[in-house]
């Protein structure tokens, strides 16, 4: 080839910036950059006013913003002598797309020691923070208030389950508990009827005609299969059209937790030491949901049809197609917004009935959020005064107001909020629902019916592995309705059975103990751990390390200059070149020895620590692999992630078919090429909404198609042939066609890869092909032989990246499966993922990590080493 | 140049022409209706009201000109119920609508058709309500009175037909703009409630157009008809005093509840008080049959605050006009409701963008846009610059430790991030860099391993030839480096720039843990706080399908308008074929 010599190459572009031209102006942009970060940095030091930063305050309610204007302007908040406002309050919001299970704002801030003084915070989590010392006590605060003080927190005004939910001592030890946070609203699970459904069938009430909800759970049960219809009618296999109840957390919010407690069964014994999930009223509620579900077809059938459900305007229970849900009071909102006039009843949830009738009362189990101060908080005194502000009864009213005023301007009803405060409460309801006869009736006895159950509310207990306990009680349900241990009962009891000791039913009942039990056990042995404190002496010091690190990271450069002096004599390497290969790999050999190879540095040390990022580290030597080994979830999830590499040469093959065509001259290239590429730019929120409803069993538009494909003549003539009749599957909520459900979305959002093929096949010069098209090569001879060859170093890239990428994916299990069904969709990362950030397991979290990136690295070295094979490279 | 032209064209006219060509056009438009399906499909969702979301279309319905109101509602036919046998239903249903028309007609009689300033036609307006009525009241019934004679069914169904659920079929098969309350709030978070109900038929009055306030049924009616669109708008006035113990000065918003009908005709308004004289300047749509607040707030803390802005802004337009000043007093005001009537093309564009404007009024938007393009510029041109000067030294130069440092390189891809974070925050906190954006885009000068390795990737496929020659042309690496190899890899520093656009643009995780201060948030976090933009939401009162379609779009337009730009450079000829001669 021919190539002309520099200083012509230089004359001929033109309009290409000479070099000195492009270095000036980076090196201003530099200059602009720096002054411009300077300025960004001075935030610090603003006003003289101390800060008080507070998180998540937003969610309170629109007028959020004028109420800490005015607290930031009382009288008492001002400086004595200027005259001038002390405070000044910053806002910033908690966003998480799950506040309770993913708090990597507020653990990163905590650690960073940056911490907001103020956070709205889930009670839930409060033991969680408050068990690992990140949460200041509120009680000296509380006990310090003037009894003059206006706005004074008298904590008689709370509801005392509300405020037991934010009081914690660490389990086992004697002493006071200390109050973490001041509650700010409650809500509760209440059972919702379609009134009209209940009439059609008929369950009135003889005396008044009105319908009459269930009160026990064998009525729940009954009305339940009374209420659901069929595809088919009568065919329970055919698929769901209208349900009656499910437990399913897709059509309400019940839970195990719930029905437990319905038995009289606890998760905790009283001193928070001791799991509880296996016990017999435990077993007794689980089977409770096991039968629900089996009354109507199954598990997989309802989740199938709760899958297809969403949230607001499209709510099932608003369609008809749901007709009794077990759920939050805030789900009165959802029917004020979009069917006022709805005519549905609010009752308390069934109990069973043997309970009933031995005196006890209906139960119900509520949460809500608090005003929390992390014990690092750097403006104490003035976070106090504005939880104090925010908790007044004036305020609270006010920030009512401001949400009245925000729903009617958009034309939709206003529900006062419960709050945990009785006194506000009582006094909303009375001003908005009890002196407002334009409040459709439902809403009113609702609010009723809240207000009794408000004394038999129970909450979840306060525990530091509080999050754990919830998953795995999660995880426990799943098992129990999705009949895992189904076979393993069946053999263990079999000669129980044979020798006619044990009914089918207890046969049930010990299936049902083991997937209890085997949820459980994490849960103690992380309780166990939690609760015995580990010596001073494994605390880690972290300052010799640096040192270590900074010795690592020298030691490259001393054996390059070793290799470059042992080897100098056979003029393999320029000493120009190397000096120039530095100058162009500076940029990365600074950002890898500054910002990435530390954290991955410390990240390795981790594996060897029992560390939670709130609390100090403690070697614990092989402890975390020893773990590692013995968990199922492990093994579970690992090869979750090892099916899904198959989607890395289908989604290759199928961009690579588009670039293809992609590539030529034709008309409306750009349109073609913009729409192919859509897939990758849709958001991810839009992306996974789309794909779950064409994932839809029931309604969505692939089983839709896959059908009326079944029913053409000749799918019918090979069905009848092979006397099978081809059904669709239930792809997310199928355990064995959710990962593959996973891979087609995948492959349709390949358009990422086009990007990156155009690129490549630019590169390939025309006048290879000019010369096979004169040696006559056909144009499949000439993609073989020219266009495979020339791409392969970007096949290898796309299958480098795409192996890594697909080992580390988490998204879709984050957004669109959590992990279901049955653990079908829990991938390495996703696991990981949760047990460093919800659980707080960051060193058993980072020896998952090292474990996976060991497997990839050896997977990536495989196909390097494979490379040299087919990968055409310009010699170098 | 005009024969490189004629050529290129003949090219593209036999292109076209070949059967090949049609085959390929035929698999492209096919893949492109896959792929634009999603696309199309939030694109109709955020257009859509809240009640067209409910029934479940794939296209928005379309407005037309609402001349006169009140008016007859289109009411869909009633739908038989899950349990009833079609043959049977279509049996009784005429027997059924024969009874309720009977009964809506006998309580029309007694109590008379709604007041209006124009003829109501009746006859619709009972077939209307007649098959709201049997919706209802068939929803009620028992399944098992549909197996049983007529006459059993028939005395279940008078049962249910009492003056209470006539009467409110006959209202609410009309479409109707009714005054219901108004309040004032005062800067000091008084209310002062100023009218209710009936109490506005006498106290406004109207001063222009076809329209009269009237009582009905307990509050006070607007009925008014329009000649056409372009008609004179109407208006209506209301001179009133401030309460006791309030200033002019003092006003922080003044509300007016009403019903509206669905005729999207707009509200501007115009307030004299204190010698001043207010108005606004966006317009508000009398829509969707619900009640609502029309919200009227002068500039105020409010307005410095990143609220969602859910009021109308009053702007001060000088001093109230002489002749129409009737406030002789301080305390005495004047507020004026001007409607304009929509043309079709007016209600329908008005419905479209609705959602959308909701969307930019519920966060400070164009701070977030900013923020965002900020961000994306230098994310962007870090990229671009790192990928193709790292790479050099990986593809083109000779050094020891050359494949293990590459190999160092692709193994900072293989740690799952969430391990790195904690450590890496706190580097970026003792840099005092946090609340600042510098976490997010500084690295991307330092090289992301990902363009790092695509990049190295092209240049291993640049023939050595070149460098040899500008070598023996007396040009130092550096030169080389820019003179040669730089145009060389336009492609993929276009795909890098593509990618790292749209990386950046969506950038989630680097700004929530980086980012305290909600003025510096970009707008893929600030959409996303507000609740516009979950998937999961744990308040799901907030959660709004319409709008957060909406925000997706408004998130989604500018990275297909940047790929459409970039894509350009993804053609043959900027490469070695251009180097010839």
């Amino acid at each position: 080839m021919q190539v002309c010599c520099g200083r012509k190459f230089r004359g001929r572009s033109r309009g290409y910036l000479p070099l000195w031209m492009a270095v000036v102006l980076g090196l201003l942009v530099l200059v602009a950059i720096a002054i411009w970060t300077a300025h960004a940095m001075s935030d610090e030091t603003t006003d003289g006013r101390q800060q008080i930063v507070f998180w998540d305050g937003d969610q309170l309610g629109p007028d959020i913003y004028a109420i800490v204007n005015q607290f930031e302007s009382l009288p008492e908040n001002r400086d004595p002598r200027t005259g001038k406002p002390k405070y000044k309050v910053m806002m910033g919001s908690a966003v998480t797309p799950d506040p309770v299970g993913d708090a990597q704002r507020l653990l990163c801030a905590v650690a960073g020691k940056v911490p907001p003084d103020v956070v709205r915070f889930d009670r839930f989590a409060i033991g969680e923070w408050a068990g690992r010392g990140a949460l200041e006590n509120l009680k000296p605060f509380l006990n310090k208030q003037s009894p003059n003080d206006p706005s004074r927190i008298e904590l008689q005004d709370y509801y005392q389950w509300a405020l037991n939910e934010t009081s914690y001592r660490q389990p086992g030890t004697q002493g006071d508990f200390g109050i973490y946070g001041i509650p700010i609203d409650v809500d509760m699970r209440l059972l919702f009827t379609n009134a009209d459904l209940l009439r059609q069938e008929g369950l009135v009430n003889p005396k008044t005609g009105q319908p009459q909800p269930p009160r026990t759970w064998e009525e729940l049960r009954r009305y339940s299969s009374l209420l659901t219809r069929y595809n088919i009618p009568g065919d329970k296999n055919s698929g769901i059209k209208r349900l009656g109840f499910s437990p399913s957390n897709n059509t309400g919010n019940s839970w195990l937790y719930m029905y437990s407690w319905e038995a009289g069964g606890q998760m905790l014994s009283d001193d928070r030491r001791h799991v509880t999930m296996d016990s017999p009223q435990n077993v007794r509620a689980l089977h409770y949901m096991a039968d629900l579900y089996d009354d109507i077809g199954g598990f997989a059938q309802v989740d199938a049809f709760a899958q297809t459900l969403q949230a607001g305007a499209l709510d099932p229970f608003l369609m008809g197609s749901l007709g009794m849900k077990i759920d939050g009071i805030w789900s009165m909102e959802i029917i004020a917004d979009w069917k006022r006039n709805m005519d549905f009843i609010i009752s308390p949830p069934p109990i069973p009935a043997d309970r009933l009738a031995a005196g006890y009362s209906p139960i119900t189990w509520g949460g809500g959020y608090a005003l929390v101060m992390p014990s690092t908080a750097r403006n104490k005194e003035g976070a106090w005064k504005l939880i104090q502000y925010l908790s007044s009864k004036a305020i609270m009213e006010q920030l009512e107001m401001g949400r009245r005023e925000d729903k009617e301007a958009s034309g939709k009803l206003y529900l006062p909020k419960s709050m945990a405060n009785h006194v506000v409460f009582d006094d909303l309801v009375k001003k908005y629902v009890d002196n407002n006869p334009t409040l459709p009736a439902p809403f009113r006895n609702a609010y009723k019916v809240v207000q009794e159950m408000m004394p038999h509310t129970l909450y979840r207990p306060v525990s530091p592995a509080g999050q754990l306990l919830w998953n795995q009680h999660v995880a426990a349900t799943d098992m129990g309705v999705h009949h895992a241990f189904a076979e393993q009962a069946k053999t263990d009891m079999a000669a129980k059975v044979a020798a006619g000791k044990a009914t089918p039913n207890d046969v049930e009942n010990y299936e049902l103990h083991l997937a209890l039990s085997t949820a459980a056990k994490p849960v103690q042995e992380y309780l166990d751990e939690l609760l015995k404190p580990l010596t001073k002496e494994t605390q880690v010091r972290w300052a010799p390390w640096f040192w270590v690190y900074g010795i690592i990271v020298a030691t490259p450069f001393v054996l390059m200059v070793w290799i470059y002096r042992a080897k100098r004599h056979r003029h393999i390497y320029k000493a120009k070149e190397i000096w120039a290969a530095m100058l162009f790999a500076s940029p990365w050999i600074i950002g890898f020895v500054v910002f990435v190879g530390g954290p991955i540095f410390f990240s390795m040390l981790y594996t060897f620590m029992r560390y939670d990022v709130l609390s100090p580290a403690h070697w614990v030597g092989m402890e975390n692999f020893v773990k590692l080994v013995h968990d199922p979830y492990v093994y579970k999830s690992m090869w979750n992630t090892a099916f899904m590499v198959i989607r890395v040469p289908l989604a290759m093959a199928v961009s690579l078919a588009i670039s293809l065509l992609l590539n030529r001259s034709i008309r409306g290239l750009g349109f073609y090429r913009t729409a192919c590429y859509m897939p990758a730019i849709m958001p991810v929120v839009a992306a996974s909404w789309l794909w779950m409803w064409i994932f839809n069993p029931d309604q969505g538009i692939l089983n839709q198609v896959l059908l009326s494909i079944y029913h053409l003549p000749p799918m019918e003539w090979v069905q009848h042939l092979l006397h099978v009749q081809f059904s669709a599957p239930l792809w997310l909520q199928s355990e064995s066609w959710a990962k593959p459900a996973i891979v087609i979305m995948g492959i349709w959002g390949s358009g990422a890869g086009i990007i990156i093929w155009l690129a490549g096949l630019q590169s390939i010069p025309d006048q290879l092909y000019e010369a096979a098209s004169i040696d006559g090569a056909n144009s499949f001879g000439q993609f073989w032989n020219i266009t495979i060859p020339m791409l392969s170093p970007y096949i290898l890239f796309n299958f480098i990246i795409g192996v890594i990428g697909t080992m580390q994916i988490f998204n879709e299990a984050f957004v669109m499966t959590q992990g279901g069904p049955n653990n079908a969709t829990l991938f390495y990362a996703y696991d990981l993922f949760r047990q460093g950030f919800q659980y707080f397991r960051m060193g058993y979290a980072s020896a998952l990590a090292w474990i996976l990136f060991v497997v990839v690295l050896a997977l990536t070295l495989l196909q390097l080493w494979l490379s040299t094979k087919w990968v055409h490279y310009e010699r170098t | 140049m005009k024969e490189m032209r004629e050529k290129k064209s003949r090219n593209s006219r036999r292109w076209f022409l070949r059967p090949s060509s049609i085959v390929i056009h035929t698999v492209l438009l096919i893949s492109v209706f896959l792929f634009l399906f999603p696309f199309f499909w939030m694109y109709s969702t955020s257009v859509k009201t809240d009640e067209e979301l409910l029934d479940n279309e794939i296209f928005p319905h379309v407005l037309t000109f609402r001349p006169d109101s009140p008016y007859v509602r289109d009411v869909a036919e009633p739908a038989r119920p899950m349990d009833v046998e079609p043959k049977r239903w279509d049996e009784i249903l005429p027997t059924l609508r024969d009874t309720a028309h009977i009964e809506l007609a006998k309580y029309q009689h007694a109590h008379g058709e709604i007041p209006s300033v124009h003829d109501v036609n009746t006859e619709a307006h009972l077939n209307s309500a007649t098959d709201l009525l049997v919706a209802q009241s068939v929803a009620k019934m028992d399944r098992r009175l549909w197996t049983q004679s007529d006459s059993t069914l028939l005395t279940a169904y008078r049962g249910l037909l009492t003056d209470q659920t006539v009467g409110n079929a006959l209202a609410d098969s009309l479409g109707k703009l009714q005054l219901l309350a108004m309040q004032i709030r005062s800067l000091d978070l008084h209310v002062y409630n100023l009218l209710d109900n009936e109490q506005f038929a006498s106290a406004w009055k109207v001063e222009s157009g076809d329209a009269k306030l009237l009582k009905w049924g307990g509050s006070t009616l607007l009925s008014y008809h329009f000649g056409s669109s372009w008609d004179k708008p109407l208006v209506l006035r209301y001179d009133f005093t401030l309460p006791d113990g309030m200033r002019a000065e003092d006003l922080y918003k003044l509300s007016v509840g009403i019903r509206a009908d669905n005729s999207w005709h707009r509200v501007y308004a115009t307030l004299d008080m204190g010698g001043n004289e207010w108005k606004t300047k966006r317009c508000i749509y009398v829509a969707q049959n619900r009640e609502m607040s029309l919200l009227f707030q002068p500039p105020t803390f409010d307005d410095q605050t990143i609220r969602p802005k859910i009021w109308t802004t009053l702007h001060k337009s000088g001093k109230a006009p002489l002749s129409q000043q009737t406030a002789h007093s301080p305390k005495d005001a004047t507020l004026r409701l001007t409607i304009y009537p929509s043309s079709t093309l007016r209600a329908n564009f008005g419905k479209m963008i609705q959602n959308y404007d909701r969307a930019f009024r519920a966060v400070p938007f164009w701070m977030y846009t900013l923020n965002s393009m900020l961000l994306v510029i230098l994310c962007v041109a870090g990229s671009l610059f790192s990928a193709a000067f790292v790479a050099y030294a990986f593809a083109r130069l000779n050094w020891p430790g050359r494949s293990v440092a590459f190999l160092i390189l692709l193994a900072t891809m293989m740690l799952p991030s969430q391990v790195t974070m904690v450590p890496g925050f706190l580097i970026w906190r003792q840099l005092h860099w946090y609340n600042t954006l510098n976490p997010i885009w500084v690295p991307a000068f330092f090289g992301s391993a990902f363009f790092i390795f695509l990049m190295t990737q092209h240049m291993r496929t640049i023939p050595r030839e070149l460098e040899e020659a500008a070598r023996l042309d007396g040009l130092n690496s550096v030169q080389s480096w820019y003179y040669m190899i730089l145009p060389q890899v336009t492609p993929t520093l276009a795909a890098i720039a593509i990618l790292s656009f749209m990386g950046s643009w969506n950038e989630f995780m680097g700004p929530l843990i980086y980012l305290r201060d909600q003025t510096r948030f970009p707008l893929s976090l600030g959409l996303y706080g507000l609740g516009l933009m979950r998937t999961v939401s744990t308040d799901p009162e907030d959660f709004n399908w319409t709008v957060v379609m909406a925000g997706n779009m408004l998130m989604t337009i500018p990275v297909i308008v940047v790929f459409f730009i970039f894509q350009r450079y993804f053609v043959r000829g900027m490469t070695l074929t251009g180097m010839k001669g």
